[in-house]
């Protein structure tokens, strides 16, 4: 549920209800703590080898990082915007901003898969050292998370355009929509620690 | 109703940037503060802005919006001591 409440001479949208399911809720939590646990992982191990992560650093592409944060920030933009024209009743319109993002968002899946290629070429892969091997399990492991967030989408988008979603009946839209936006807030933590800290 | 979505969004891609930018210095510690600063800051935006659990009271937000802070801190201690 939403409430309008007046501020000065402007109005803003207060949630006071969870939005979406609370099961949803407390997946993305254990999926935010794994996730969190991996990255502490990584900085312990980078802690006891830091030439060998920097040189490994040095290898992966920094700019595909920046573009794959542009398109996944992009994504859950047009997701959060889905969200808000069901609201206001405009269900085809959100349905065209969720294709919108799963757009943007299979531009990361490119980018992410061009870099494993280049990467796969150059020779390093899991078994090369231990950066590597983070590196492919932790961003492969958030590859998988936007699969399976890109498959909710799809699911939801087609919900959307049959009119199986309104402005009183949203829980499974806002479900999926918080899901996204956790793929999202895992990456904006994975990129600084992978791609920008040395 | 203001539509704070696309705002949201700019001030995201805008610390995205600013972060990238510092890469090249982020050898020295409080630059790597700062970089982890914002990712708590763009995690605080999507949290609160697009996941809207802005004016929400429940545990779950405080919750989510401590997830950010506290694991920077904690990366922050093991990258750089």
């Amino acid at each position: 549920m939403h409430s309008q409440i007046a501020n000065n001479n402007s109005q803003v949208t207060i949630n006071i209800e969870l939005p979406g399911d609370l099961v949803v809720w407390f997946l993305i939590l254990l999926e935010i703590t794994t996730f969190a646990l991996m990255f502490l992982a990584f900085s312990w191990v980078r802690g006891y080898d830091k030439e060998l992560f920097l040189a490994g650093q040095q290898v992966l592409h920094p700019l595909a990082g920046l573009i794959n944060t542009i398109a996944l920030l992009t994504a859950s933009g047009f997701v959060a915007q889905a969200v808000i024209d069901n609201r206001r009743n405009k269900q085809n319109q959100a349905a065209l901003w969720l294709f919108a993002g799963m757009a943007s968002a299979l531009v990361y899946v490119v980018v992410k898969c061009w870099e494993y290629w280049q990467l796969g070429s150059a020779g390093y892969g899991l078994e090369n050292n231990q950066f590597f091997m983070v590196y492919f399990l932790l961003t492969g492991f958030h590859l998988l998370h936007v699969l399976l967030g890109l498959s909710f989408l799809i699911i939801i988008a087609r919900k959307l355009r049959r009119g199986g979603y309104g402005p009183d009946d949203a829980l499974g839209l806002e479900s999926g929509a918080c899901y996204w936006h956790m793929v999202d807030l895992i990456w904006v933590m994975l990129f600084p620690i992978v791609y920008v800290i040395h | 109703m203001i539509n704070r979505v696309p705002l949201i969004w700019f001030v995201l891609i805008l610390l995205t940037i600013g972060s990238y930018t510092l890469a090249d210095a982020s050898t020295l510690p409080w630059i790597a503060a700062i970089i982890l600063c914002l990712a708590a800051i763009k995690g605080y935006l999507i949290i609160d802005g697009f996941m809207e659990l802005y004016g929400y009271k429940g545990y779950m937000r405080y919750a989510m919006n401590l997830y950010c802070p506290i694991l920077s801190l904690l990366i922050w201690l093991l990258v750089k001591h």
